[in-house]
C-alpha cells in the first residue's frame, strides 16, 4: 500500500493539481455557503469540465469542492440561523445560539476544525478499509434501511424542545408532508391536488430554507419599531481559534461523529442527513448537561459537522468497490469516474492505483486545506454580523428566494419557501418546534418505503422487524433512543412529587408540565 | 473577497462556455397550450440559424444518465452549430415539469426537450397538458436496451430458470421505482409472457441494484451501465438482453429471442423541439445531431460512460415515438391496477 | 398561553381529521402510512387540547405576561405580502427589478431608514446575484426583462 501512496503522490503533485486543490475547496466553502446552493450543483456543473481534464486533476477538483461545501453549509448555518442545506441543518440547532451568545467566531472556528476532523477521519477509513467495509453495504435491505430511517426519527423526541407533545406534532405533520406525491409503491397521487408541482414531493431544501430564513426575516418584521431604534455596532464574535482544551474536551465528539457519520455514509442511500441527526442526538443523550444542548453547547455543533464531512468518506466506499453510489453527490463522482473511462470495482484498485491514491490523497489534502482557507474567508464573512439586522432582512430573502429557485429552475419551489416561512412563524407564534418537522420530512418516505417494500419481500408479515439481526437491534436502539428523555422526565417528575398520591392523570400532567417549564 | 471571486472565475473559466447565456435573447414565457408555430415555414428557403444560445431542457436532476449523456453532447453541438448550447435542469413531477417548461417555449428551436420513454408514460398518466402532436422529434442519440438480471443469490443461472419461477409467481422484482422504464419493462415482459413478479420499488437505480447485489430481492431489469460493476464481480447475474441484437458489454449474453422469448425494450433517449417549428430549423438541428454522434469525442465520451450510441434521425424518431405511443397505449392499464 | 394552545389543539383534530378523510379515498397500501399519521395528529391534538383545558380549569384564564413590547403583526403581513408580490412578478417582469424591489422594501418595512444605502445595496445584489447565477451556474430566469 505503501508505494501506491507514494505513486499517488507523484501524480497528484502538479502545480496545476495543486492549484485545482485550493481553488475547487475555495468554491465549494462559497457555494456551500450560500443557501439553497449545495456542492452538488456545483459538481454537476463541473463533471463535463473534468471530462477535458486527466483523471487525477478531474476528480481532485470534485473532491475539493465536495468536502469544503458540506463544511461551506455551517457558516450560514451558525451566523445566520439558516443552514443552506440538510445537512447543515443540526449544526444549526447549537451553532447559532452561540452565535447569538456572542460566541460566532467559536462556534465557526469549532464547525471547521470538526469538519476537518471528520474529514481526515473519513478519509483514513477511505484509504485503509474500503474493500473491506463495501460488503457492509450490501447487508442493506429494506427491513435494514426501514430501522436506519426509524432510528433518525427516533431522536425527534429529544430534539423537539420544552414540550413534548408539540415537538412529536410538528414530527407527524413532516411526515404527513412527506406523504405527498407518488405513492412509492403503487404511484397513486397522494395529496397532490391535481398539481404537477406536487408530484415528486415537496422540495426539502425549499422547506427548510424557508422555515429558518424566511422565520427570521419574519420574526424581524415583528420588532421592526425597534430594529429602528438599534444603532448597528460589530458585535463581539470572538476569536474563531478555540484553543487546545477545548479540542481536547471535542475529541471524543469527533470520533463518535466522525465514526457515525463514516457508516451511515457507507450505507448506500442513507445519507449525510441521517448522520447529522444521529450525531447529534447521541452527543445530547450521553451528555451530563442535556439541557445545555439547544442553548449553544459547542458539542452540538462538533457532532453535526464531524458527522457529515464524515459522510464524505464512507459514501466513496461503495461506490469504489461496488459502483454504487452512496448519495447524490458520490453518484456524480461515479458519473466523472465513466467520463474518464475507468470501471469502478476491485480491477479499479489494481489497474489505476496510481488515480485511486491520488484522490485518497486529494481527499486528505482537500480537508487540511480547508481548516487555514475556511478560517481565512470566516474573517470576512463573520462581517456579515456588522450588518444591520433591518437591512439585513431583505438580502437574506433575496439569497433564499433565488437559491431555491435555482435548485431546479422551478418557481413554484419559491412558493414553497414562501408557504413554509408563513407555517413556521405560526409554529413559532404557537411554541411549535420546528426542528422535528425537518428530520420527519427528510426521513419520512425512507421510513415509508422502505417499511412496504420489506413488506412486500417478506409476504406481509411484520416478522422482519424481529427475525433479521440488524433490524432487530436497529429498532431496539431505536425505541430506547426515543423513550430515554421521555422516562427521565417522568421519573423527575415522580421524585419530585413523591410525597402526594399520585394518579395517572396526575403523573401525565405532571409531566407534561415539568417537560414545558424546564 | 475580488480576489477570491477572480480565482472562482478563473476556474470557472471552462464552464462558462457552457453558462453564457445571452443575457437578452431568452425566450419569454408563451401561455400554456399555445404551441403552434409563429414562423411560417414557406417565407425564406435559408433561415439564419442558430443567431443566439441554445438551450437544452433536460427535466431530470443534474448528474443522472439524461443530464450526462446530454452534457456531453451540448458541448460538441456548441462546436458543430458555432453558438452556444447549455443544458437546463427542470427537475420534478416525474419529469412532467421540464417538458411542459420545454414544449411552451417559442417553437423557434433555441429550446431543445431532452427526451425519454417518460414523454410517452406522462402523456398517457393523464397528467399534462401536452400530447404527442406537441413535440416534433429532432433524433434519437441513444438507446440503452434492458437486461434481464438476477441476484446471485437466488440461485437463477439462466433465463429459462427465471422464466420458470417467474411464472410461478414467487419472485420479488426490485425496480428503481414506480413507473421508470425498468418497471414498465417488467410489466410488459409479465404480461406478454405470463409471469407475476412481486414489485419492491426502491429509490433509484443505485437502491435498485444494492438490493439484488445483496440478495434483498431475486430478479429485476435494469440497464448495463448501472450494475456492470457488480455484474464483473459476481453479485449480479445477467440473463439476457432485450434487444434484437446481443450487447457489446455483454457478448456471451443471449438475447431474448435468441432464447425463445419475444421480448425487445429499452430506455430510448433523443430531442424534440416543440411543435410549429420551423422544418429548416428542424433539419439543422437534426444534421447537427448526425454530425456530433459520430464524432470521436462523443463516441469515446459515451462509450467510457457505458452508454451506447444508436441514432435515428428525425423521421425515424418519430416513427417509433409514435410506435411506443401506441405499445404503451395497450398496456398502460398495467400500471393503473 | 393556554388559550393559544386550546387553538392549537383543536386546529390540530381538524387538521388530522381531514388527512384521515383524504386517505380514506386512496387505494387500499397508499393509505396506510397516512392514516398512521392522521390518527398521530389527532391524538396530539386532543392532549394538548385536554391539557389545555385542565390548566384553565385549575388556574383560570389569566393566563401569562405579555411579552415585551408588542409584536407588530402588521408588519410581518406586509413582508409577506412583498415575497408573494415577487412570487408573482419574477416569474413575469423578470428576475432583477423584483429582487431589487424585494430588498429595498424589506429594508422599508424592517424600519432601515439610511436612502444612501438601501438604494446601492439593493442595486448591487440583486444585480450581483443575477450575474453569479447565470453566468456561474448557468440558471435561466423566467420573465420578461432580465
Amino acid at each position: 500500500m505503501m508505494n501506491h501512496i507514494m505513486e499517488g503522490f507523484g501524480t497528484l503533485f502538479t502545480l496545476w493539481n495543486i492549484f485545482i486543490l485550493v481553488a475547487g475547496t475555495l468554491v465549494g466553502l462559497i457555494i456551500g455557503a450560500l443557501p439553497g446552493l449545495t456542492g452538488n450543483m456545483a459538481i454537476a456543473l463541473m463533471v463535463p469540465v473534468t471530462f477535458g481534464m486527466d483523471a487525477t486533476s478531474g476528480l481532485t477538483l470534485l473532491t475539493a469542492i465536495y468536502c469544503s461545501s458540506i463544511f461551506g453549509g455551517s457558516i450560514s448555518a451558525i451566523l445566520l440561523g439558516i443552514p443552506g442545506t440538510i445537512s447543515s441543518f443540526a449544526t444549526t440547532l447549537d451553532g447559532y445560539p452561540m452565535a447569538l451568545k456572542g460566541q460566532a467566531g467559536a462556534a465557526l472556528g469549532n464547525a471547521t476544525i470538526s469538519s476537518v476532523f471528520g474529514g481526515l477521519f473519513s478519509s483514513v477509513v477511505l484509504m485503509s478499509l474500503t474493500t473491506v467495509l463495501a460488503e457492509f453495504a450490501l447487508t442493506f435491505g429494506p427491513a435494514e434501511y426501514f430501522a436506519v430511517a426509524i432510528l433518525g426519527l427516533s431522536c425527534i423526541a429529544s430534539i423537539g424542545g420544552k414540550s413534548l407533545t408539540k415537538g412529536l406534532l410538528s414530527g407527524f405533520l413532516g411526515l404527513f408532508i412527506a406523504c405527498i406525491g407518488m405513492d412509492p409503491q403503487l404511484g397513486i397521487k397522494r395529496f397532490t391536488f391535481g398539481s404537477v408541482n406536487l408530484l415528486g414531493g415537496i422540495t426539502m431544501v425549499g422547506a427548510l430554507i424557508g422555515l429558518f430564513g424566511v422565520v427570521s426575516v419574519l420574526k424581524s418584521a415583528e420588532k421592526a419599531q425597534k430594529l429602528a431604534e438599534k444603532t448597528s455596532k460589530m458585535p463581539d464574535v470572538g476569536s474563531t481559534w478555540i484553543g487546545w482544551k477545548m479540542c481536547l474536551q471535542l475529541l471524543p465528539t469527533w470520533l463518535r461523529g466522525s465514526v457515525i457519520g463514516t457508516i451511515v455514509g457507507i450505507i448506500p442511500g442513507a445519507g449525510t442527513n441521517v448522520a447529522t441527526f444521529l450525531a447529534y442526538d447521541i452527543e445530547k443523550k450521553i451528555s451530563k448537561d442535556p439541557e445545555s444542548f439547544g442553548e449553544g453547547n459547542p458539542k452540538g455543533v462538533a457532532a453535526p459537522e464531524s458527522a457529515n464531512n464524515g459522510v464524505t468518506g464512507g459514501s466513496l466506499v461503495p461506490l469504489l468497490a461496488l459502483g454504487v453510489p452512496g448519495n447524490a453527490t458520490s453518484a456524480l463522482f461515479l458519473s466523472a469516474l465513466m467520463l474518464q473511462g475507468l470501471a469502478t470495482g476491485p480491477t479499479l484498485f489494481t489497474d489505476h492505483a496510481n488515480v485511486v491514491y491520488a484522490l485518497f490523497l486529494a481527499f486528505f489534502l482537500a480537508n487540511i486545506i480547508m481548516a487555514p482557507l475556511g478560517l481565512f474567508l470566516l474573517r470576512y464573512m463573520k462581517t456579515i454580523l456588522s450588518v444591520p439586522e433591518s437591512l439585513l432582512g431583505g438580502i437574506i430573502l433575496a439569497f433564499c428566494v433565488t437559491g431555491v429557485f435555482s435548485i431546479s429552475s422551478n418557481p413554484f419551489d419559491v412558493l414553497v419557501l414562501i408557504i413554509f416561512g408563513v407555517v413556521g412563524y405560526l409554529f413559532y407564534k404557537f411554541d411549535v418546534p420546528s426542528a422535528p418537522l425537518i428530520v420527519c420530512l427528510v426521513l419520512g418516505t425512507m421510513a415509508e418505503s422502505n417499511l412496504r417494500q420489506a413488506l412486500v419481500s417478506s409476504g406481509n408479515s411484520y416478522s422482519f422487524m424481529w427475525t433479521r439481526p440488524i433490524t432487530a437491534a436497529v429498532l431496539l436502539i431505536s425505541v430506547g433512543s426515543f423513550f430515554a428523555p421521555i422516562i427521565t422526565k417522568m421519573m423527575k417528575a415522580m421524585r419530585k412529587r413523591r410525597s402526594n398520591m399520585i394518579t395517572v392523570d396526575d403523573m401525565a400532567s405532571s409531566l407534561e408540565e415539568e417537560i414545558e417549564e424546564d | 473577497m475580488k480576489h477570491i471571486k477572480r480565482i472562482t472565475a478563473l476556474l470557472l473559466a471552462c464552464s462558462l462556455i457552457l453558462a453564457l447565456a445571452a443575457c437578452g435573447g431568452q425566450a419569454a414565457n408563451t401561455p400554456t397550450g399555445t404551441t403552434a408555430g409563429s414562423a411560417a415555414p414557406t417565407e425564406a428557403p435559408k433561415v439564419d440559424f442558430p443567431t443566439k444560445t441554445i438551450s437544452i431542457v433536460v427535466p431530470f436532476a443534474a448528474g443522472g444518465n439524461v443530464d450526462l449523456t446530454c452534457r456531453i453532447i451540448a458541448e460538441e453541438m456548441g462546436k458543430v452549430l458555432g453558438t452556444n448550447v447549455v443544458v437546463e435542469n427542470k427537475e420534478g413531477g416525474g419529469a412532467i415539469i421540464g417538458q411542459t417548461y420545454a414544449l411552451n417555449q417559442k417553437a423557434d428551436g433555441y429550446t431543445i426537450l431532452a427526451l425519454t420513454s417518460s414523454f410517452v408514460t406522462n402523456i398517457l398518466s393523464g397528467d399534462t397538458d401536452f400530447g404527442m402532436e406537441d413535440a416534433t422529434a429532432i433524433g434519437q442519440f441513444c438507446f440503452d436496451p434492458e437486461i434481464v438480471v438476477a441476484s446471485a443469490n437466488s440461485g437463477i443461472t439462466s433465463i429459462e430458470e427465471f422464466m420458470e419461477q417467474a411464472k410461478a409467481g414467487s419472485l420479488t422484482n426490485s425496480t428503481p421505482g414506480f413507473s421508470t422504464s425498468h418497471h414498465i419493462a417488467s410489466l410488459i415482459l409479465a404480461n406478454n409472457h405470463g409471469l407475476n413478479f412481486d414489485y419492491m420499488h426502491t429509490n433509484g437505480s443505485a437502491e435498485q441494484t444494492v438490493q439484488l447485489a445483496g440478495g434483498h430481492a431475486q430478479v429485476g431489469l435494469t440497464t448495463y451501465g448501472g450494475a456492470a460493476t457488480l455484474i464483473k464481480e459476481g453479485k449480479i447475474v445477467p440473463l439476457a438482453v432485450c434487444d434484437t441484437l446481443r450487447s457489446p458489454s455483454l457478448p456471451e449474453i443471449p438475447t431474448m429471442a435468441e432464447a425463445g422469448f419475444d421480448f425487445t425494450y429499452g430506455a430510448y433517449r433523443g430531442f424534440a423541439v416543440p411543435a410549429g417549428t420551423p422544418d429548416e430549423v428542424v433539419a439543422i438541428l437534426s444534421d447537427a445531431l448526425a454530425t456530433v454522434m459520430s464524432t470521436e469525442s462523443v463516441k469515446k465520451g459515451f462509450e467510457d460512460a457505458g452508454f451506447p450510441v444508436s441514432y435515428l434521425n428525425a423521421a425515424d424518431f418519430q416513427t417509433m415515438l409514435n410506435d411506443d405511443y401506441k405499445n404503451m397505449e395497450a398496456i398502460y392499464y398495467l400500471l393503473e391496477e | 398561553m393556554q388559550k393559544k394552545d386550546i387553538g392549537l389543539g383543536a386546529v390540530s383534530i381538524a387538521f388530522g381529521a381531514w388527512i384521515w378523510y383524504m386517505a380514506a379515498a386512496l387505494k387500499k397500501g397508499a393509505d396506510f402510512w397516512p392514516k398512521i399519521v392522521a390518527g398521530s395528529i389527532i391524538l396530539l391534538g386532543l392532549i394538548i387540547l385536554v391539557m389545555a383545558l385542565m390548566e384553565v380549569r385549575s388556574k383560570g384564564t389569566e393566563g401569562t405576561k405579555k411579552a415585551k413590547g408588542n409584536p407588530q403583526y402588521l408588519h410581518v403581513m406586509a413582508v409577506i405580502a412583498v415575497l408573494i408580490g415577487y412570487y408573482v412578478a419574477f416569474q413575469y417582469v423578470g428576475y432583477t427589478i423584483p429582487t431589487f424591489l424585494l430588498i429595498f422594501l424589506s429594508a422599508l418595512i424592517l424600519g432601515y431608514r439610511n436612502w444612501k444605502v438601501m438604494i446601492p445595496t439593493s442595486l448591487i445584489v440583486s444585480v450581483g446575484l443575477y450575474l453569479i447565477f447565470t453566468h456561474l451556474f448557468g440558471i435561466r430566469f423566467p420573465g420578461a426583462f432580465f
